[in-house]
């Protein structure tokens, strides 16, 4: 047996190393190629289609800066452009508020319990995203579930249009969509918290309290900053829903990109448009990681 | 324990775990400023105690008492009790001072009262000018000192010390022990410690106390534990042990005779009533230490008050201060492990030589089977 394999190897010593080199070769392809097809080629595309220019309907293929300077000039996409930013901030910093307790809540479940309760976080997440917005639309509408209670409670008189086709809008429902996105990095950095530190820190005579403060909360702040900043990306890149619920008022730097491209039909400037989101976007992944991973390590 | 005032008591504690019994009916008297260790094998339900007199396991029955107090019931945060984790548990987030502080801040203790406290555990400890550092940038025996200054900075009544070496390489370890000792006797701290290091817990304890599956099968000084073993369990437990094994014979003075095959084995029973007294007839060991056996030629006219067993010598290992010795009966019905001061110009006996091995019954004590 021992005998037979040597000898084979032998024989296909040189073929077989020329076959495994071969192999190699393909996976290290197929490793970085896909991403370079699918990602990087598409980006650098749009960064050079963002260079031409476009005038009376007829494309130009020169480069020049006219697209970033007219967004910079523009008062009108500057301003849309910064209250989105602020919009998704916000929308980021209340789905980290509200998801800090229901994460912090499922930490102390156990079991069967613990996974159904995580389960029915994440079953939203493999719905179809028009579906769930029409839905929230429905809600906050003027006939919707949120008026209704309202006004059965006798907080208003009449339907309320504070909540539908403005940024409000916008807003709530982004909040409903995202808060599954800021559970599950909250839930993984409370449920990486060592027991014995817990333990420790009670045994050191402090309460719940104090435990909390000084050694759950300092220790989940990596979870927090990654939650807000999924969210905060993922607020950024969305122009389906300011679509759908934002009307004429609830006007976003996402639909205008949009708009550029389906609208407009000025591909050179939605492409300049895209390429400044993206800036944002690497900017609040790269605070993000900075503010996310632990400055000390971990012992 | 017997000259200082009871600190802790353990009565009839017993812990289940899912109908699963781990402890039963532990009892254990802790003194004042003593250093007592749990020694035990893994899963022997050791940690269970520490963690029981901790507050962090209820007991299913049973009851702690302080100082006369029942402290059954008391949370954590309230016992005067502190604790150095198995593997430290320093909090990652926290600089040194933070850690070692913390227990003050948690008491709400002022700024300046605290630096000052914080500076002098670290001096106490060595780790003098590490406060601004992180546990991650520490060695394994430094955050073991900085577990051990977080420790006692409350001035607790008693540490609870979990595997506290368990981490170190040997070298290290040596030291620490050394180290821990000399806290100990500064602060004057009872220290309670878990460990399964039979060699660290002869070097630290001033009392022993072996578990084995849930249970207490002796407490009591080191030399006693080693000497005197009162299971079978015990005397295998610590070092190498002959166990010669026979019948129990007529009881007598202050010697009991094991009847092996081979001849009369005399132990002293002094200190051990239980044995003393025991039915004669029973299955059980003669327990004699390696280094307790002297050999002889096998034509030396000995005392007779002595153990004695003809045999042949079988290997010969030299271990550098000690020299082993098998010793094989002469009918073949008993093994016996010697133990010689090695010499430069070696021990003068060789393999396949015939000698009488023989030992004091004072040397030698009964092991029930």
């Amino acid at each position: 047996m021992q005998g037979g394999s040597g000898l084979s190897g032998r024989r296909e010593g040189a073929d077989g190393r020329r076959w495994r080199a071969l192999q190699q070769a393909l996976i290290v392809a197929t490793v970085y190629g896909l991403p370079v097809i699918f990602v990087l080629v598409p980006l650098l595309t749009f960064l050079v289609y963002s260079f031409f220019w476009v005038e009376g309907g007829a494309m130009h293929y020169s480069l020049s800066l006219q697209n970033y300077l007219r967004f910079f000039a523009g008062e009108a996409f500057f301003r849309v452009f910064w209250q989105t930013i602020l919009l998704c901030l916000g929308v980021a910093a209340m789905a980290t508020l509200v998801a800090y307790p229901v994460a912090y809540f499922l930490t102390g479940i156990k079991g069967r319990m613990k996974s159904t309760l995580v389960m029915l976080i994440l079953v939203p997440l493999l719905m179809s995203y028009i579906i769930k917005i029409y839905a929230l639309r429905s809600i906050l509408g003027a006939n919707g579930l949120l008026n209704q209670l309202l006004m059965g409670l006798g907080l208003i008189d009449t339907p309320s249009s504070f909540f539908v086709f403005n940024l409000n809008a916008v807003m709530l429902t982004q909040l409903a969509l995202l808060i599954p996105f800021a559970v599950l990095p909250i839930l993984l950095s409370l449920e990486r918290i060592p027991r014995n530190l817990l333990e420790a820190s009670t045994d050191l005579g402090a309460g719940g309290g104090q435990t909390f403060l000084w050694v759950i909360l300092p220790m989940s702040l990596p979870g927090v900053v990654a939650a807000a900043t999924f969210v905060f990306v993922l607020a950024i890149g969305d122009f389906l829903t300011p679509q759908m619920v934002g009307g004429q008022a609830g006007f976003t730097f996402g639909r205008i990109v949009y708009s550029q491209f389906g609208i407009a039909f000025n591909w050179p400037f939605g492409a300049a448009l895209s390429v400044i989101l993206m800036g944002v976007i690497v900017i609040a992944i790269v605070v993000g990681a900075r503010y996310g991973s632990s400055r000390r390590g971990t012992a | 324990m017997p000259n200082e005032q009871c600190l802790l008591e353990l009565r009839a504690v017993s812990k289940t775990f899912n109908g699963v019994p781990v402890l039963a009916d532990v009892d254990l008297r802790v003194g004042d400023g003593e250093v007592i260790t749990i020694l035990g094998p893994s899963g022997s339900g050791k940690s269970t105690i520490l963690r029981i007199i901790g507050g962090f396991t209820a007991p299913s029955r049973g009851r702690v008492i302080l100082g006369g107090d029942d402290i059954t019931e008391v949370p954590i945060n309230q016992r005067p009790f502190n604790t150095v984790f198995q593997d430290y548990a320093l909090f990652p987030h926290m600089t040194v001072a933070e850690n070692v502080g913390y227990g003050l801040r948690v008491r709400g203790a002022a700024r300046a009262d605290m630096a000052q406290t914080v500076a002098r555990s670290l001096r106490m400890v060595q780790l003098d000018g590490y406060g601004q550092r992180y546990p991650a940038q520490l060695s394994g025996g430094q955050r073991q000192r900085v577990a051990l200054a977080r420790a006692i900075i409350c001035q607790p009544r008693l540490i609870l010390l979990d595997e506290p070496l368990g981490a170190l390489d040997v070298e290290l370890r040596k030291q620490m022990q050394g180290f821990l000792k000399d806290i100990q006797r500064e602060i004057k701290t009872t220290f309670l410690m878990v460990t399964h290091d039979q060699e660290e817990a002869i070097a630290m304890a001033d009392r022993i106390c072996v578990v084995s599956a849930g249970k207490v099968l002796q407490i009591g000084r080191p030399r006693d534990l080693y000497y005197r073993p009162g299971t079978e369990f015990v005397a295998r437990f610590f070092g190498e042990n002959n166990l010669l094994k026979g019948l129990l014979g007529a009881a007598g003075n202050h010697y009991r005779h094991v009847e092996a095959g081979w001849g009369p084995i005399r132990c002293a029973v002094d200190g051990q009533p239980e044995i003393a007294g025991a039915a004669s007839g029973l299955a059980a060991y003669g327990a004699v230490r390696p280094e307790e056996v002297s050999l002889h030629p096998a034509d030396a006219r000995l005392d007779a008050e002595l153990n004695r067993m003809e045999g042949r010598i079988e290997a010969v290992s030299f271990s550098g201060a000690l020299t082993s010795v098998r010793v094989v009966h002469t009918g073949g019905a008993c093994v016996l492990q010697v133990r010689l001061q090695s010499r430069a110009e070696g021990v003068p006996i060789q393999v396949g030589q015939s000698v009488v091995a023989s030992w004091r019954a004072e040397a030698c004590r009964v092991v029930l089977a």
